[in-house]
């Protein structure tokens, strides 16, 4: 008798080095004929973990307690019996790993039909969530605690071929010089920075541009740990706050034009407001269109750079130190002009946003976009404490001219 | 003329040579050979002695890049290769099973040059291993009380090692005009 196919399944790995788990996706891609597909974490709906790995119990009892309703299959060297776990005695045969498949794809019909009638209602009942202005803060990822679906003892390694086709997100690195500066970022109009008394002026506030709205709703994906959708009236930009990634269906330039307008808080009759909405990543078909894939602090970091223009956010201080709690990731970001500047002498110690401009001497735009889009994405942040009072504006420097002159002819050479 | 170094280091596979090669403007000298110890796990071919390459920055002036040799067991040349070296790039493969104790191990090994110069890091195959992350490794850093560069960088991507490079040469002074 021809037994019934069983669906594809979604499997995580754990507890395998990189090269075991390849030889699991080979294995399971060739002998077991893709009955499976080895996916990130979140998206799988069967575990398998590798026993014979060290802190295997541990991840027993993670995904246990995490999931307790997602298939285990155990792969171990000793025979095991463990409550609700499917064992597979290695070395892995093709037969018995296809019988623990389908146990697993019985296991998750009969746990799905039991939770049908309840999801059919959640669905059915979610309500579109507002967003309130006054939510809106910096991006705080999640600690290690507060990201349930991430294991401290594991490694986690993407084998998923669509998950590798998302090159966009590693393309992110441009950096602009002075003579781009304002065709590519853009000009602010009423205020002349050549005279100091305007600085203050160069301000603005994040929570009235679509910055702030996405700021804000990124926090909400954190907190309530879902893929989210903000429906601004413009495109549709899904979070996905498990990988850190959002998707829009929107160029660079298209990003640039709308970040820098102001959005109406108070819309006339009629308009949409900004909203929120539970989104199911399966049905969304980003899967399509790969290339829109990026990563978060990447394009929080441009976002800001394009709504800044060159101003600095109201909450920070020009006169009070700032600090930088780490060097932003450059490789991964749009590097304004004298950014590289800027974060190292703020890894040396805090300073005021007058200090870095006369301390560096560079315009202060160069020095308010970046504090702008580090404080964005959150790695910069004005600083209270008392010690930072005896920091001077001065540049450290340790070096000798020869030297100096060197280091310049180096960075000439790099930058062409 | 004054002769100036730059150290690439790092453990087996990490993507020195190929990262010496992004930048080096003459063909590099490669000192590779088929691995037979442990190290043929991650690499067929291991650097043995050391990866050379040139970078020219002016008439007749150059910066020559070396590569440590990723094994522990030829550690001994690492004194000798830094002498004179004006800093320090470490890779580090975030595809192995304790990237961590690598970034801490050659920290340590280093900790005098680094003491008189300075360091940026580079994590490599971060495509492939998502965990641990940049945040991650500051984290790890913090407890050191050091902060320091720390980048994803694909090795073969030129862009990459040379934002990593500067961003080194910038740490070193902050005060070097662009």
């Amino acid at each position: 008798m021809k037994s019934k196919p069983i669906d594809r399944l979604a499997v995580a790995l754990y507890g395998m080095d990189g090269r075991t788990h390849k030889t699991m996706a080979l294995f399971i891609q060739g002998p077991c004929k893709s009955i499976a597909q080895i996916v990130d974490e979140p998206e799988a709906n069967v575990d398998i973990i590798d026993a014979d790995a060290m802190d295997a119990r541990v991840t027993l009892d993670h995904c246990l307690a995490r999931k307790p309703l997602r298939p285990i299959i155990i792969l171990s060297l000793e025979k095991l019996k463990i409550e609700h776990t499917i064992f597979v005695e290695k070395p892995a045969k093709t037969e018995t790993m296809l019988a623990a498949f389908k146990e697993a794809n019985d296991w998750l019909k009969k746990e799905k039909k039991k939770t049908t009638k309840l999801n059919q209602t959640e669905e059915s009942t979610y309500p579109e969530v507002k967003l309130e202005q006054a939510k809106v803060s910096k991006v705080k990822p999640p600690t290690e605690k507060q990201a349930p679906f991430e294991l401290a003892t594991e490694k986690k390694i993407f084998t998923n071929p669509i998950e590798q086709q998302k090159t966009a997100k590693h393309k992110a690195a441009m950096m602009i010089d002075e003579q781009n500066f304002s065709s590519f970022i853009g000009i602010i109009r009423g205020v002349d920075f050549n005279d100091s008394e305007q600085w203050r002026n160069a301000r603005y506030n994040p929570k009235r541009y679509y910055q702030g709205y996405v700021q804000s709703s990124i926090q909400v994906a954190y907190e309530k740990k879902q893929v989210i959708k903000l429906n601004s009236g413009w495109k549709p930009l899904i979070i996905f706050p498990y990988s850190h990634e959002l998707w829009l269906n929107a160029d660079d330039q298209q990003l640039r034009a709308f970040a820098a307008v102001e959005v109406n808080p108070t819309p006339v009759s009629g308009a949409k407001v900004m909203t929120l909405s539970k989104v199911n990543p399966k049905k969304e078909d980003c899967s399509s269109e790969l290339d829109k894939f990026q990563e978060m602090n990447s394009f929080i970091w441009k976002l800001a750079c394009w709504t800044s223009k060159g101003r600095y956010p109201q909450a920070l201080n020009l006169t009070e130190p700032v600090y930088l709690k780490q060097w932003p990731n450059f490789t991964r970001l749009l590097i304004t002009p004298h950014a590289m500047r800027i974060a190292a002498l703020l890894t040396t110690g805090p300073r005021s946003v007058l200090e870095i401009i006369h301390g560096l001497k560079i315009k202060p735009q160069y020095v308010f976009i970046f504090i702008s889009a580090a404080y964005a994405i959150g790695i910069l942040d004005q600083s209270k404490r008392l010690a930072d009072e005896i920091i001077t504006a001065e540049v450290p420097t340790k070096k000798s001219v020869k030297k100096k002159s060197i280091f310049s002819r180096i960075l000439n050479k790099l930058r062409g | 003329m004054s002769q100036y170094k730059i150290i690439f280091t790092g453990p087996v596979g990490a993507g020195k040579t190929t990262a010496i090669s992004s930048l080096s403007d003459v063909p590099l000298v490669k000192t590779d050979e088929a691995a037979s110890d442990m190290t043929k796990e991650r690499k067929a071919e291991t650097t043995v002695a050391m990866d050379y390459g040139i970078m020219h920055i002016n008439e007749g002036e150059k910066i020559h890049l070396y590569g440590t040799p990723g094994q522990e067991r030829f550690d001994f040349m690492w004194d000798i290769l830094t002498a004179g070296g004006i800093g320090l790039v470490l890779l580090l493969d975030n595809s192995r099973t304790d990237p961590f104790k690598d970034m801490q191990f050659f920290l340590k090994s280093f900790a005098g040059f680094i003491q008189k110069t300075g360091v940026a890091i580079g994590v490599t195959q971060m495509d492939i291993s998502t965990q641990p992350t940049i945040d991650n490794y500051h984290q790890q850093l913090k407890e050191l009380d050091m902060s320091i560069p720390v980048f994803s960088v694909d090795a073969r991507e030129k862009k990459d090692v040379s934002i990593l490079v500067q961003a080194l040469m910038f740490s070193l002074d902050p005060g070097i005009e662009e």
